[in-house]
């Protein structure tokens, strides 16, 4: 990079993937996952690896916009409470509706810059929109939740109604789990994504485990 | 295990068939030491009466001796510690409400030292003389210093149960539930309501406190029919189908404790209770559920009433139902002969009970002049004696009834005559009609109404989606509760279809099902048996036998003034303790009634609110204990500063470095030497937790222009600035700096503590004073790792990691930032200062955190780089004179109280936040306090935080004028002298003069004020 040269976006992928900590590292999963029964274990939680965050900020005619954005992603923009895509897919992106302007784009870390810069310039040429765009890839920590008895974990976590009738695949929400805030998004018939925020992935992880006690918990390789 | 003979004997009282108790799995227990057995399906109080255990304890105030009156969840006098080690005790468990397990180990809560022979008696008794209504109020308020004396020893003397004294062994958990329609109470109404909901389509949960669905038909092993069969088989279908049923959960020995605002529901369920702490797994002891429910149908039943009459407190003395339960439930009859005392028709189902189960039934005493129902024709029948007219007025007995004496009561229940019968028995089994549970329906402020032709206070109206049914109406016929169930449930769900725009998804439309109607003869309003002598000189009649509230107090407390029930309750005790008054509320009121020549309806009823019973600190807390009380925040270096042997303070919920020990430094020494190498060398901070928000849009620089009070529209891309926000009212809540990245977009940095403050301020300004402003914040603290390396070494050490950014002074400003990359990672670096000294401030992606953090150590270990926390960067910083937002200022403090009128600007087109404030005359007045330094005139003399000034010379009598007060204050390496900052009025135009610090050890400490600002003055050293 020419340091003469200042830029809003900025590509923030070392070249060197091998120096990245996910949240949990210090939690060791990897060889937990060695230890854990897969047989009988009711709660199946897994973090994923590094993905690219980007946080769209969208006000304006979002119509517009969200031709704008599908244009670039190949996904409009979800309408509330719901996301589009296939957040499990480590390959793909994800679009998930955060609040009435606001919207989190996952995609594989490595094309977070390139998306950025599109999604930039795409949004930019559309009268009458204004957009922000932030990359937030190190801010958060993703947990693949499933297992038969994954919707009891989650009662046991969160006030907000998991009812299946309730909560349908594809529907996200921002909520309270135990002592802190996720962004929780149904992925399949049994199968969930919390998001929480990097800090909070410790106290999340020692939440997690003595709740799946009575279950089961498997830990699942990334 | 002993014999059967053993067993036999031991189990004296136990009827030889009958009962759903296993007389193939005795269970061993013990009570106050005793040995005991009893059988698999026991409570602790059926097996406590089948050994023929009377007294269970003793009563509060007079010492007297109590047994067990009920078999629910109203009992007042069966209350046991229950545990066998220290860590699993449990205060005031209900023994009619504990299972029997193998080992169980209980004993009296207030009888010291046994409740069987109470060496408290003879005193207790003086004391029960001494302790009358109002007893606390009149005795002990004078003098009031002498209060914690008199209470340790009527704690000693009177206490309910201890809590444990040693960490709790089991767990607890909370688990949260949504349903369409939430039934409270699984007797046949409840179970009608839950069918019904349920055949209509919704979302059911139905719970019970009790471990088996079918409320007083079990309790009572009911003959009666349902749709032809009988009642208990009726139940088991309708249990099995709603097991079946996908919409349904059921939910037993879970007992709703509360019911508040929008029908959410705190329940508690007992998993474990009634395992033998050996068998118990993992798993929570207990677990609160909180249920949000659509519509809330209450089937929550009624309580018998006891009748109130002389000495009805003597072990032997029963209500009604509980006779039926024991004998036909658990196959227990607590005693020989019996004496029947009742208002209503079912205070006949205990004696014939007694008759069936082979013991002697003595007399049916009904107060009633004319009875004619089917429960006095079955009586009739069996050959019971039936005395009608006249009501038992007293008992005889200590530890146990002897006898009774009945006499005639008149027509309206007033009056009772001189002539009195004496019975001899040793059981009394009362019956004065029943109580509806109303205590759900009236948790958030619904009165409960009297219902003259039920004899009880029914639910008032709500707002809230309500259904009532059962007993709870105050209908308590087996063929209205089924036919109010059903109703409940159908309304229930269609409420619930009507205000979710949905409608019924019916298969199969539930009916009512129907039992034989029976002929009753209407109970009689009787509370307080009238006995021939006055309350106050007959004997004890107990209203509230948990407290020891006697009619005599009630009607003492009236005549003393105390006309509004609620201060009846107050004065009297009636209705606290552990069980409330379940058993006394409605006698007690109705006494009050009474005493003030008003109706009950017009007394009304005290205020019910959660929780129905008493529920467990752990179930409480949850999970939410130990490491999970509250959320500890880690940055992405945390394993690296444990490998440092960092101690760690918490800044908010986040764990910082406070300090790096080396071997067995002191904190002082760590500092110190910290201190000595960041300004010497280099010394590294982990600012991770700074909050970083970044705000983008074309009004980004406009929005900083009005949140900030200093001036925002010139700064370049590139360059970073310091700024101070004020509140309204002008005074300082949060500094940090703020770095342009581009045109349109800002990298503000916050307090610590202040991150999500911060933001909701910028979002509430945003969203409400200022939406025409194009702009967005969002925060990036956890996105970013932040690293402080500072001291004269610095530039050199990122050097060593950083090949893409010109380092030079020239190139690479104070108050610069500049894209590069720094250790392989993409990062950008903010050349400003927190210490005085050269200093860079590395961003990089958390993720990358831990290995910069890292890589940064490698290349510094020539420059001795040491890493310090925040203890180090406060005694640096306090060196420059910088401030620390919540330490040096209090939320009083203007930018000009703190000689900061460089970062304050008028001129701005636009008002600032704080501009008016900070122009009211209390803040432009002279003599405000400001901040200054101080240099004690005994340079190693540190003065206290928060050390009081005064002038010179003043004389220290009290009062004293104070005139500010210390903020900061630390022990200077670089300046080998103590160092402070503090608030002194007018202390900024008194530079140089000397003021006093009386200190609390009566040391004086003589300072003088100074500039804040004790190193580097002019900056050389940041700016090099």
């Amino acid at each position: 990079m020419n340091s003469n040269e200042l830029s809003v976006v900025m590509n923030q992928v070392a070249s060197d993937a091998e120096l990245a900590q996910t949240p949990l590292h210090h939690a060791q999963l990897e060889q937990l996952a060695a230890h854990t029964q897969t047989d009988d274990a009711g709660i199946l939680l897994g973090e994923r690896g590094l993905t690219g965050q980007l946080v769209l900020r969208i006000r304006g005619d979002l119509a517009d916009a969200s031709r704008a954005v599908e244009s670039v992603l190949g996904l409009s923009l979800p309408d509330r409470l719901s996301f589009h895509g296939d957040p499990t897919d480590a390959n793909g992106c994800a679009l998930t509706w955060l609040s009435p302007d606001e919207w989190r784009l996952c995609c594989p870390i490595d094309r977070a810059f390139e998306l950025e810069k599109a999604l930039r310039n795409e949004l930019s040429t559309i009268p009458g929109v204004t957009h922000a765009i932030v990359n937030n890839s190190g801010g958060f920590t993703l947990i693949d939740l499933s297992g038969r008895d994954a919707l009891n974990l989650l009662k046991k976590s969160t006030g907000y109604d998991v009812r299946p009738h309730r909560f349908p695949i594809g529907k996200a929400v921002g909520t309270t789990f135990a002592k802190t805030s996720i962004t929780l998004l149904r992925v399949g018939e049994n199968q969930w994504q919390i998001w929480a925020r990097r800090s909070f992935a410790d106290y999340l992880w020692l939440w997690l485990q003595p709740t799946s006690r009575d279950y089961g918990l498997h830990i699942l390789k990334e | 295990m002993l014999s059967e003979h053993q067993i036999h004997i031991q189990q004296k009282r136990r009827l030889k068939t009958g009962g759903v108790i296993d007389r193939s799995r005795p269970i061993r227990f013990s009570f106050n030491g005793k040995p005991l057995q009893g059988y698999e399906g026991d409570t602790l109080a059926s097996a406590l009466l089948a050994n023929g255990i009377d007294v269970v304890g003793r009563s509060f105030k007079y010492s007297r001796p109590r047994g067990i009156m009920t078999a629910g969840i109203d009992e007042p006098n069966a209350v046991l510690q229950v545990g066998s080690t220290p860590a699993m005790q449990t205060p005031n468990v209900r023994a009619t409400e504990q299972m029997l397990y193998e080992g169980l180990v209980c004993s009296s809560v207030n009888g010291w030292p046994s409740a069987n022979t109470d060496a408290m008696s003879v005193l207790g008794k003086v004391g029960g003389n001494v302790m009358g209504p109002g007893f606390y109020y009149k005795t002990f308020m004078f003098p009031s210093s002498f209060w914690m004396t008199y209470e340790a020893v009527i704690r000693k003397a009177a206490g309910l149960g201890r809590s444990p004294k040693v960490r709790d062994a089991e767990t607890y958990d909370h688990m949260n539930h949504h349903a369409d329609v939430v039934v409270v109470g699984a007797g046949p109404a409840g179970l009608c309501a839950a069918l019904a909901a349920a055949h209509a389509g919704v979302d059911v949960m139905l719970l019970d406190y009790r471990n088996s669905a079918g409320g007083e038909l079990i309790a009572r092993a009911s003959e009666q029919l349902i749709d032809g069969k009988p009642a208990l088989e009726w139940v088991q279908a309708a249990w099995d189908e709603l097991q079946k049923l996908p919409n349904v959960t059921v939910l037993m020995n879970t007992l709703v404790n509360g019911c508040h605002d929008h029908n959410f529901l705190t329940a508690v369920e007992r998993l474990q209770d009634h395992i033998a702490p050996k068998h118990r797994t993992p798993t929570a002891r207990q677990r609160m559920h909180k249920i949000r429910a659509g519509e809330l149908v209450l089937a929550t039943g009624a309580h018998e009433r006891p009748l109130v009459f002389g000495n009805n407190d003597v072990p032997g003395c029963f209500t009604s139902g509980a006779i039926v339960s024991y004998v036909k439930q658990f196959a227990v009859a607590p005693g020989e002969q019996l004496v029947v005392s009742t208002n209503n028709d079912s205070g006949y189902e205990s004696a014939l009970a007694w008759h069936e189960a082979g013991k002697e039934v003595v007399a049916i005493v009904d107060s009633r002049q004319e009875v004619t129902g089917d429960a006095y024709v079955a009586a009739l029948n069996a050959g019971l004696n039936i005395v009608t007219g006249c009501a038992v007025i007293e008992a005889s007995g200590k530890k146990r009834v002897q006898g009774v004496k009945i006499a005639a009561i008149n027509a309206a229940h007033t009056q009772a005559s001189y002539q009195t019968q004496d019975l001899v028995c040793d059981t009394v089994a009362t019956s004065g009609g029943y109580s509806p549970v109303v205590h759900l329906a009236s948790h958030t402020g619904s009165r409960p109404v009297w219902d003259e032709s039920a004899l009880g206070f029914v639910p008032g109206t709500t707002h809230e989606a309500r259904h009532f049914c059962g007993s709870l109406l105050g209908r308590h016929g087996l063929s209205e509760c089924l036919k109010t169930g059903t109703q409940a449930g159908l309304a229930a769900a269609e409420a619930w279809c009507r205000s979710n725009n949905t409608s019924l998804q019916s298969t199969k439309p539930f009916n009512a099902p129907t039992a034989p109607e029976h002929n009753v003869t209407p109970t009689a309003a009787l509370y307080l048996v009238p006995h021939p002598r006055t309350p106050t000189r007959a004997p004890k009649q107990f209203v509230d036998l948990q407290n020891d509230v006697t009619a005599a107090a009630i009607f003492t407390a009236t005549r003393e003034g105390f006309e509004n029930i609620e201060h009846v309750k107050r004065y009297t005790a009636l209705g606290f303790g552990t069980d409330q008054g379940k058993t006394g509320n409605i006698n007690g009121l109705a006494i009050v009634a009474k005493a003030l020549g008003k109706s009950i309806e017009e007394t009304g009823t005290t205020t019910f609110r959660p929780n129905y019973a008493p529920v467990s600190f752990g179930v409480m807390a949850g999970a939410h204990v130990g490491p999970l009380f509250d959320p500890k925040r880690f940055t992405a270096m945390q394993q690296s500063h444990l490998d440092r042997q960092a101690d760690f303070e918490d800044v908010g919920q986040w764990k910082r470095p406070w300090y790096f020990a080396v071997g067995n430094e002191t904190m002082d020494e760590a500092v110190r030497r910290e201190c000595q190498a960041t300004r010497e060398s280099v010394g590294i901070l982990d600012a991770s937790t700074l909050g970083k928000i970044d705000i983008q849009g074309a009004d980004a620089r406009e929005f900083l222009n009005r949140v900030y009070t200093n001036a925002w529209a010139k700064l370049a891309p590139g360059r970073c600035r310091y700024g101070l926000m004020c509140g309204e009212d002008g005074m300082v809540f949060d500094d940090g700096v703020t770095a342009c990245l581009g045109e349109n977009h800002f990298h503000m940095t916050t307090t610590s503590g202040g991150a999500a403050r911060v933001l909701e301020w910028l979002e509430v300004y945003h969203q409400t004073d200022w939406p025409e402003l194009d702009v967005f914040f969002t925060s990036v603290t956890d996105h970013w790792s932040t690293m402080t390396i500072s001291g004269p070494n610095s530039r050199k050490l990122l050097a060593k990691v950083c090949d893409d950014i010109d380092l030079s002074a020239e190139a690479f400003k104070f108050m610069d930032w500049k894209p590069g990359t720094v250790a392989g990672v993409p990062a950008r670096v903010f050349r400003i200062s927190f210490t005085g000294e050269l200093s860079y401030e590395i961003n990089v992606p958390a993720h990358y955190g831990a290995h910069v953090w890292e890589a940064l150590f490698a290349a510094g270990e020539v420059f001795n780089l040491t890493p310090y926390g925040t203890e180090t960067m406060h005694v640096l910083r306090a060196e420059k004179g910088f401030i620390i937002v919540g330490q040096d200022t209090d939320g009083s403090v203007t930018p000009m109280d703190l000689d900061h009128g460089w970062a304050v600007n008028n001129n701005k087109p636009f008002s600032f936040i704080g501009k008016r404030g900070m122009a009211r005359e209390d803040c432009v007045r002279a003599n405000r306090k400001q901040l200054v330094g101080l240099r004690t005139k005994n340079p190693s003399v540190v003065l206290p935080e928060g050390a009081q000034a005064v002038e010179l010379g003043v004389e220290l009598e009290a009062p004293v004028p104070m005139i500010g007060h210390v903020t900061s204050s630390y022990y200077s390496m670089a300046l080998d002298r103590s160092i402070a900052l503090a608030l002194i009025e007018g202390g900024i135009d008194r530079y140089g003069e000397t003021i006093a610090f009386p200190l609390l050890d009566d040391r004086i400490v003589h300072a003088e004020i100074c500039s804040p600002v004790f190193y580097d003055p002019n900056n050389d050293a940041q700016k090099g």
